[in-house]
Formats: structure tokens, C-alpha cells, sequence
């Protein structure tokens, strides 16, 4: 996948992919978008090496993952995010009150169980491959799983004890999506 | 039925993925390119490795995750596989803020794990635009991971400058509706010669790298620093990128207007910074909130309260200093000087008439008259811009009050210049109803300022740095 070619093949074919679950990490499609379009930066930057991994997208999400969260990258996307929310971006579009619910849950747990939700969920990884990206022990990486689906369990029913008539109740319990 | 949480999630990410705007591969390029040039300011290790996985491959970074904070060991060396790729940000649990806590930890050294409330400067004192602030955060966060922001010169490697670690406190405007964000840190050194040596490379850097040139968004920018003020190891700068059309340009790392101050007491170095997307106020006082600064940060040692500005001007009559409605002109001298052990540079005085109680009119301004600067060289005498001042501050912002090129002086150096100024006879005759002239006092003023081309002046210091009283006479 070396070369120039491959670059832009790699970034056209998966730039939106990584943003949607920088999304989901971050909860700021500011933060994501700016960190995915860094990660991409830097794979340039050693693409004849990065271009030969078997997963480069694994590279950039994970490298995407801690610029997002790093301090100085904040300061500049509190200001790009509140350009973007000057501009009515704030919310995405095609979100219904069930998605939004889901998102003010998944800011309820810690950005490390949230990680591994995402990557659990979403990406679809297994835990010893979540123990891989994150660099984790896998017992941790269990850990983080356990807990934020514990955490997330009263607003979440698929993760919540099954209670009785469990399977007639919604999904997502409504819960004001900016709610701390 | 219901969704389920992988449907929801599914279906938000792919929200997300179709609401983004990809800035494009070549864009991505560049912005690696312009990586080369615009660097992070190391406060931590690169500690980084790929492994690979069970999928095939997999990535692992051997670094922080969780845990206690972990102390900065900048002897590390990155892998060069992704040697930029920042260590992510460690939090230790939140410091006591104890009534009467040491500044200093055993040895004379700023302690990072100490908070030491006297040592911020409180965000009412933040003289910058948009005015008021508010704190992000209840008390400062100790961070001993990878900050990025600084500005740097340094090519392939973080630019290790070798602090312990940084407290840092964020903060946002108080009204909506304003694009701007400020950020007060305090960088830890293991000694006050490390701090010092560590705001020497800034300052170095600052002078001397190259800007970036092509937005992230892919459209060509101009970036320049300016040094506005320096007082006392503290030093203030306002770092702008702009497009060919003169609007905000999209630098990778930073706002489009940043306006920075650096100050070192004892061990320790304090950035604040002001940035935001919309030109940064440059009428603040730079020398007021630096000297708040150093004030605060004295605790840690050093120079405590800070001295007056290096850079001086004084104003001085040739003759007498009546001056006659119509009369012959009164002559003056203006000097500039630096004090300072450094270079200051893109330094010019502003020669304004200061308010007169000649005149009963609601500003009181100076009745118009005629200021001229000889050529030393010739003798001859130029006229320039007759600058009275009036209800705000465009006496001192306007270019066109620049009466001189903008100059530099050496450590030590002084400028002299001469003036001479006089009233119109006629404007006396200017005022009606009930307005009038009398006898009265007045002053000729000088303030310094750093002219800036397409934009206001920076003033340097107060103004007017010196005043020269007159009296003004109708015959």
C-alpha cells in the first residue's frame, strides 16, 4: 500500500469511517475530524511504514484517538468547535432522540470504557484486540467493558440485569442528551 | 422493535461519517509537511510501539495509559515509527489546595504536584477582548503527558525542553457568541537555570522559525510574529496568519490570532494564551497583565514586583513652552531609549496634543495647529500628522500618527528626534455658540508604539509615556 497512491486510496477510502468513531470516542465532531485529518498527517509523514502495516486504519484511529484527547488539541478545538456551533453544526443531522440519549449515556462513563465500548461495539474488535490498540492488559480491557456496560445499564436495557418483561422495554431510556 | 445499542451506535457514527467534510489526502500532506516546521513543545515522552495482533496486526502504545502520572524522563527516545504521536495525557488525582501550601518543593524547585493558589493570575485581570472570562475548570489540572502549542523550530523529535510536567487551567469568554479561548499553564523545570534556558529556545524560536504557508484547510496564509512587549523575563507576542485577502487563515495547531505571554520565576515558566479566530485585542496593555503576571509568579522566585518598562521616552523643550494662537512654533526633543540587555525592535513615538482647557467644547481637544519633525540631516523641517487627541484611542492606533519608520534599538541605545509645533490662528474663529477659546494648559504627549502594516499599532507600555505641559495663549 506504499506510494502516494495508496495514501490517498487509504485516506478516500476510510477517512469517514475513522471520524464516525472518533465520534462516538470523543463525542465532538470537531475533535474527530481534526484528529483523524492529524492522524492522516502524520501517516504521511512515515506512510512508506505505516502504508505496510496490515491495519494502517488501526494506526490512525489509535494515533487519531490521543491526539483527540491531548490538552494542547483541546485549546484549538474549543475554538473550532465553537466556530462550527456559530455556524449551526452543532448537532448532526439524522439523530433521533434515542441516539441522543445513547450519546449523553456514553459521556456518562469514563473516556477509557468508552474506548473500549466503541471499539467493542462499533469496530468490532475483540478484547484481546481492544488489549492490542489500547495497549492494555486484556483483564483491563474486560474491566473497562464490564464497567461502563454496568454503568450504562440504566440507560442502556440490552445492558442491564434481565429484569422480568425486559425484552418490552425500549432500548435506551430517554435522558437530556447535554445531562451530566 | 426497538434498535439495539449496536444499531444506535452504528447509526450515530455513521451520522458523523456522513456529515463530515474531508479536507482531502492533499491536504493531509501538507499538513504533515508543515509538522516539519511547527512542532510540540515536549513535556513528555514519546513512548510509542507497534506490535502486532492477532487480526494481523495491531497496534500497541506502550505508554501511559491510566495510572498515577508518571514523571517526565526526557532522556526517552521515541520509536521512529510514530515519533510524533503524543503520549496521552496523564491526570493525577486532583492536588489540595491547602490554605498556605509551599511554592517550592525541597531543593529550592517549584513542586508540579502543589498547587499554589497564589501563583495564577485570576481571569478578572485577563485585559484582553472579549472582555470577561470564565474558568473551564474549579482548580488546575498536573499533567505530566505530551502538551502541544508551542511554537518551535525543532525538525523530526519533540523539542525536548526538559519540564516535569505542567499545571494548566482553561478558560472561555463569558459572553456567547465570541470565538475565543485562553489557556494559563505552568511549565515545572528541575532548576531556574532549566527555565530560564527553556524560555531562551522559545524566544529563539519565536525569532526565528519559519511560518506556516498553506492553511489546513489548503489556503495559502501569511504568518507573522511580533514581539509586543517584554518586561523583566517576561515577553508578549502576537502570532496572526492571514490570507492574501487579509481574512483569518487556518494554521494546523493554532488559532489564526494568538496572543502569548511567557513569563519564568525560579523554576518555573507560565504561558498564557489568548487565541481565537478573529484578531486578538491589541490595545490591551501587554506591560500591565505582564507585569500581573510576573507579580504572582514571584512566588516561585526571581524579580518580584517587576520593574518599569525598558523601554523609556522622554520628552524635553528646546525653548519656551507657550504657545501663542497664530504665534511662532515651540520646539521640542523626543527621546527613545532601551534600557533593556536586548534588541527591541519595530519601536516608533507617537507625538499627540494632549486635551486642552482652552476649550470649553465637551472634548476639550487642542485647537488645530501644525506639528513638524526635522530631518537631522538637512535640517529641513516635515510636516506630519498634527495628532490631537480626542474621547478614544485613535490617536495612538492610526498609522498615519506614525511620524517616523519604525526603528530598532540596541541594549543601551537611544534615539533622539525634534519637533516643533504650532497653533492656527484661525481656530479660534472655528467655535460657535457656546463654545470658545480661552487662555489655557495643555500638554504635547508621546507614547510608543510597534506599527503593524493593514492594522492598528501596538501600544508599548502606558501612554502617554511622557507629557510635556504647555500653555496655550489666545495672543
Amino acid at each position: 500500500m506504499g506510494g502516494e497512491l495508496g495514501f490517498d486510496e487509504f485516506y478516500a477510502a476510510s477517512f469517514r469511517r475513522l471520524v464516525g468513531q472518533l465520534y462516538a470516542m470523543t463525542g465532538s465532531l470537531t475533535d474527530a475530524e481534526d484528529a483523524v485529518q492529524e492522524a492522516y498527517a502524520r501517516a504521511w509523514q512515515r506512510w512508506d511504514k505505516v502504508g505496510e502495516y496490515g491495519a494502517p486504519e488501526a494506526w490512525i484511529r489509535t494515533v487519531a484517538y490521543r491526539i483527540a484527547v491531548s490538552a494542547g488539541r483541546k485549546a484549538k478545538n474549543r475554538l473550532l468547535a465553537h466556530r462550527h456551533e456559530e455556524a449551526g453544526r452543532a448537532q448532526l443531522p439524522g439523530l433521533n432522540p434515542d441516539h441522543l440519549a445513547l450519546m449523553a449515556a456514553l459521556r456518562r462513563i469514563s473516556a477509557d470504557q468508552r474506548r473500549a465500548i466503541v471499539l467493542h461495539y462499533l469496530v468490532g474488535l475483540s478484547v484481546d484486540e481492544i488489549a492490542d490498540e489500547t495497549a492494555a492488559p486484556t483483564g483491563t480491557v474486560k474491566g473497562w467493558l464490564a464497567r461502563g456496560r454496568k454503568a450504562m445499564a440504566p440507560h442502556v436495557s440490552e445492558f442491564a440485569e434481565a429484569p422480568s418483561g425486559a425484552g418490552h422495554t425500549r432500548p435506551i431510556h430517554h435522558i437530556e442528551a447535554g445531562e451530566e | 422493535m426497538p434498535e439495539s445499542f449496536q444499531d444506535l451506535l452504528s447509526d450515530i457514527a455513521q451520522s458523523a461519517s456522513t456529515s463530515t467534510n474531508p479536507a482531502g489526502a492533499d491536504a493531509a500532506r501538507r499538513r504533515g509537511r508543515q509538522r516539519t516546521v511547527r512542532k510540540q513543545f515536549a513535556a513528555g515522552v514519546m513512548a510509542v510501539a507497534l506490535i502486532g495482533a492477532s487480526a494481523g496486526l495491531a497496534l500497541a502504545l506502550a505508554g501511559n495509559q491510566g495510572g498515577a502520572p508518571k514523571p517526565i524522563t526526557n532522556s526517552g527516545t521515541p520509536t521512529p515509527t510514530v515519533s510524533n504521536t503524543p503520549a496521552p495525557p496523564s491526570t493525577s488525582p486532583s492536588p489540595s489546595n491547602s490554605s498556605s501550601p509551599s511554592a517550592t518543593a525541597p531543593g529550592g524547585t517549584g513542586d508540579l504536584n502543589t498547587i499554589v493558589p497564589g501563583a495564577w493570575t485570576p481571569q478578572s485581570q485577563f485585559a484582553i477582548n472579549p472582555g470577561g472570562w470564565t474558568a473551564n475548570m474549579t482548580k488546575p489540572s498536573i499533567n505530566t503527558a505530551d502538551r502541544q502549542w508551542f511554537y518551535s523550530c525543532t525538525t523530526g523529535t519533540l523539542t525536548h525542553l526538559g519540564s516535569n510536567g505542567y499545571q494548566e487551567m482553561t478558560y472561555k469568554p463569558t459572553s456567547s457568541g465570541t470565538v475565543f479561548s485562553a489557556d494559563q499553564v505552568l511549565f515545572f523545570f528541575p532548576s531556574t537555570a532549566a527555565a530560564q534556558q527553556a524560555l531562551g529556545t522559545i524566544r529563539s524560536d519565536y525569532a526565528h522559525c519559519p511560518e506556516q504557508s498553506v492553511g489546513v484547510n489548503g489556503v495559502p496564509m501569511t504568518g507573522t510574529v511580533q514581539q509586543t512587549e517584554q518586561l523583566d523575563g517576561g515577553y508578549a507576542w502576537l502570532h496572526t496568519f492571514r490570507t492574501a485577502q487579509g481574512a483569518p487563515g487556518d494554521p494546523a495547531n493554532l488559532a489564526s490570532d494568538n496572543h502569548e505571554f511567557f513569563v519564568q520565576r525560579g523554576s518555573v515558566v507560565e504561558l498564557v494564551w489568548f487565541g481565537g479566530d478573529t484578531t486578538v485585542d491589541r490595545q490591551s496593555n501587554d506591560l500591565t497583565f505582564l507585569a500581573a503576571l510576573e507579580s504572582n509568579l514571584c512566588v516561585y522566585g526571581g524579580q518580584c514586583p517587576p520593574t518599569k518598562h525598558p523601554l523609556t521616552a522622554s520628552i524635553t523643550a528646546n525653548g519656551s513652552t507657550a504657545l501663542h494662537l497664530g504665534g511662532s512654533p515651540i520646539e521640542f526633543t523626543v527621546t527613545v531609549s532601551n534600557n533593556s540587555d536586548d534588541t527591541l525592535r519595530d519601536i516608533a513615538p507617537i507625538v499627540s496634543l494632549g486635551h486642552c482647557t482652552c476649550s470649553n467644547t465637551p472634548v476639550s481637544m487642542m485647537p488645530a495647529g501644525q506639528l513638524q519633525l526635522r530631518d537631522p540631516s538637512t535640517g529641513a523641517w516635515k510636516t506630519v500628522f498634527y495628532d490631537a487627541e480626542g474621547t478614544g484611542m485613535d490617536y495612538l492606533l492610526s498609522l498615519s500618527a506614525v511620524p517616523v519608520p519604525p526603528f530598532d534599538l540596541d541594549a543601551g541605545q537611544s534615539v533622539t528626534f525634534t519637533f516643533r509645533v504650532q497653533l492656527d490662528p484661525a481656530s479660534a474663529n472655528k467655535l460657535s455658540g457656546p463654545y470658545h477659546l480661552s487662555d489655557g494648559t495643555a500638554s504635547i504627549d508621546v507614547s510608543l508604539v510597534h506599527p503593524v502594516a493593514n492594522a492598528d499599532n501596538i501600544q508599548i507600555g502606558n501612554s502617554p509615556t511622557a507629557a510635556l505641559p504647555v500653555t496655550v495663549l489666545l495672543n
